[in-house]
């Protein structure tokens, strides 16, 4: 039970740069969400084997690659997915990013959504929540998949300038 | 510059419309090449295409932490949505969910092993909504209306519902099914959605592979699968064949050599015999009612008798029975209007007698006493007695009728009767339990006395067409003692349970089942006293009356 304890508590510390770090190697959030799933039954397996002296985080960042290397190899699509290199580049820049940082982007994101215009909420909530494919939004709306991706794209950028903004003001406050 | 400001001007330009186009899975060869080089030169674009994506991944945290909890909310509050309608001087106990009385079932959720494979998952998903994606989420959405639920872009089908399933090890949906996704279950059922608006209920153990959108393999086991008319065309494929619908609903079985049985309940199939990665098999058209074998060397069809054996496919996945026991409870601590009335014109709280029985008694019935300030009732026996139908108009059977409660003849039931410190009788005096339609289609039970004074036995008797039968005696009571008093009809089968509360024994006697009452949707309940070969009166006292009906509502 102290082990199970333990684990919930790393993993806590852990799951929203590990599951931001997944998604950075495989893009696709359905996929990244199996790997997480996948990753996190892996390392509660492994879990006894763990060196508590290590970092958790680049204790699972290092399986999590190993997953989705697997993951990719079976999908024969590297091709569209970064080089291996990149990938520990990135890990190591993940590790860099604090966990206090991601949270207080996630907490000025919620922010910035509240702010979108009522149609913006609308797309985001179809796109991201609904039943309905992009191709299929466009359809319903009488709009190209070309014009929903632009304005998802139009959304997304709005939103990180946002959070931008938000913690630059924090800072001056 | 502060940080963010310069990390802002790192991430602007073309290298923005590159990483949006590598997450919407929209980049060329080119793009992404040019983004690697960037990425790979850059901390600074490292670090912010790290952000970005967390973002992305932020974003659809926040939806679908609020559609989860959505979905859990409506799902802890569907029971009380479900709680039949209290009726004035009805007790509603409380639903239970089951397949018989007092046995708790799964219920809602027939889907335990999946969420027992998810249990890390759903654990690390509980940590997230502590970590503050819910409170995000709740921000989010507000108070708007909730989000359609179901399959999102990419996935081919999904587990729609289950039933007393169990996996394989591994081999348990994680989420949302894609292309190339197996299924193994050892038991149960399981019931796929594919993204045309085919539905396969799966019947374990069976092995199911997700080919697309429309169509699936079968490795081994049974399906039924159910087609839409816009979704004609799905296709499942066995080791011996391919069946293609042509509108319509069918079963396949597939055994574990390969052989696949093929049977339409409703429409058209098209069937092709051969290897499943034949290209152009031999196709024959399967119409309603009819049933053929696909094998390697050609189809056959099935004669009528063997194909009735294909009609034991599961078609759906029936959720198990809610049984909502309704019960009636009267503890004598008032008059109740409109009931039968005791000696001084309180009404008892009983609504009805056996037919057949009390014609001949007062409406201000000399026998009753109502003592509501001890929360009791005197029932004064009279020379009576069912077997022989021997003077019933003076006979007291009080009761209810079971229909009040919802009864329709096929319900399982129990009355029961709480009698403190019993009185002596004289020989073959009784007082207990009846269910009956009328004075001679009745089983009753309780205590009656025998010869040695003072002492009871145990007694449940048939009465059809007026002489006991079928009499069980057992046991020896003594005067004085406390009981509880039980009649039950559980499974269709009817008991009594005697529970001496001085002693702390009980005991449960059966008899020949009374078929008699099978099927009577009009049976009256209640309690007796009689003395039948003594004048002298003797008064039970009742302290506690209840009758319960486990119905199941439409």
């Amino acid at each position: 039970m102290a082990l199970q304890v333990q684990f919930t508590k790393d993993l806590e510390e852990a799951q929203g740069k590990l599951f931001g770090y997944i998604h950075s190697l495989v893009r696709d959030l359905e996929d990244a969400d199996d790997l997480f799933q996948q990753t996190c039954l892996i390392l509660w397996k492994k879990y006894g084997e763990f060196d508590r002296q290590r970092s958790f985080f680049a204790w699972a960042c290092g399986i999590a690659r190993l997953e989705v290397s697997n993951f990719l190899r079976a999908r024969c699509r590297s091709r569209i997915y970064f080089s291996d290199e990149l990938n520990l580049l990135l890990l190591e820049t993940m590790e860099k990013i604090s966990r206090d940082e991601a949270a207080e982007r996630r907490e000025a994101l919620a922010g910035c959504m509240v702010k979108l215009r009522q149609r913006d909420r609308k797309l985001l909530e179809e796109c991201y929540g609904g039943p309905a494919s992009v191709t299929e939004i466009a359809e319903r709306s009488r709009r190209s998949p070309q014009s929903i991706h632009n304005s998802l794209r139009r959304i997304r950028r709005a939103l990180f300038e946002c959070i931008h903004r938000t913690l630059a003001q924090e800072m001056k406050t | 510059m502060s940080e963010p400001d310069r990390l802002k001007t790192d991430f602007s330009g073309s290298i923005a419309d590159l990483v949006d186009g590598y997450l919407t899975g929209r980049i060329e060869a080119a793009g992404l090449s040019e983004l690697e080089a960037k990425l790979l030169a850059d901390e600074g674009a490292r670090r912010e295409f790290l952000r970005y994506c967390q973002m992305q991944a932020d974003i659809g945290f926040a939806v679908r932490a609020s559609v989860a909890g959505r979905r859990a909310l409506q799902t802890i509050q569907a029971p009380a949505a479900q709680a039949p309608a209290a009726r004035r001087s009805l007790l509603d106990v409380g639903a239970v969910a089951g397949k018989a009385p007092g046995i708790l079932s799964e219920g809602l959720d027939a889907r335990p092993l999946r969420r027992k494979l998810r249990l890390i998952a759903a654990m690390a998903l509980a940590c997230l909504l502590a970590a503050g994606a819910w409170g995000m989420a709740s921000r989010w959405w507000g108070d708007r209306g909730s989000p359609a639920g179901g399959d999102r872009p990419g996935v081919t089908a999904w587990l729609v519902n289950a039933q007393d399933c169990q996996w394989e090890e591994a081999m348990a949906p994680t989420g949302d099914m894609r292309a190339g996704g197996l299924l193994r279950i050892k038991r149960g059922l399981a019931e796929v959605g594919f993204r045309c608006g085919a539905r396969m209920v799966l019947e374990g153990p069976a092995s199911l592979e997700i080919l697309s959108g429309t169509s699936a393999r079968i490795l081994c086991g049974r399906a039924t699968v159910k087609v839409p008319e816009n979704a004609r065309g799905f296709t499942v494929l066995s080791p011996r064949g391919r069946v293609v619908d042509l509108g319509t609903e069918f079963g396949i079985s597939v055994a574990e050599d390969g052989i696949t049985e093929v049977f339409v309940f409703k429409g058209l199939v098209e069937a092709a015999s051969g290897g499943d990665r034949d290209r152009n098999p031999a196709a024959v058209r399967i119409g309603e009612r009819q049933a053929a074998v696909l094998r390697r060397e050609g189809i056959s069809f099935l004669r009528e008798s063997e194909a009735a054996a294909s009609l034991q496919f599961v078609r759906k996945i029936v959720p198990p029975w809610s049984i909502v026991p309704r019960a009636l409870r009267i503890e004598f601590r008032g008059a109740v209007d409109g009931t039968l009335r005791d000696d001084r014109g309180a009404g008892t709280g009983f609504t009805h007698r056996l037919p057949g029985t009390g014609s001949s008694l007062n409406e201000l019935d000399a026998n009753l006493q109502l003592r509501a300030a001890e929360g009791k009732l005197e029932l004064r026996t009279t020379a009576s007695d069912i077997n022989t139908q021997f003077r019933l108009d003076q006979g007291e059977y009080l009761g209810m009728r079971l229909s009040e409660l919802g009864f329709s003849g096929t319900e399982d039931f129990a009355v029961a009767v709480s009698i403190p410190d019993i009185p002596p009788m004289d020989f073959v005096g009784q007082f207990g339990l009846f269910a009956g339609s009328r004075s001679d289609r009745v089983i009753r039970g309780g205590l009656i006395s025998l010869r040695k004074p003072e002492a009871y036995s145990l007694f449940l008797v048939n009465n059809d067409g007026g002489l006991d039968s079928d009499l069980h005696t057992v046991g020896l009571l003594s005067t004085g003692d406390d009981l509880m008093l039980t009649l039950r009809r559980a499974g269709g089968k009817y008991s009594l349970t005697v529970e001496n509360r001085t002693t702390g024994r009980s005991s449960a006697l059966a008899i020949r089942h009374p078929g008699y009452l099978d099927g009577e949707s009009d049976l009256v309940v209640g309690l007796f006293a009689a003395n039948p070969r003594g004048e002298m009166r003797r008064t039970v006292l009742i302290d506690e009356f209840e009758a319960t009906v486990w119905t199941v509502p439409q």
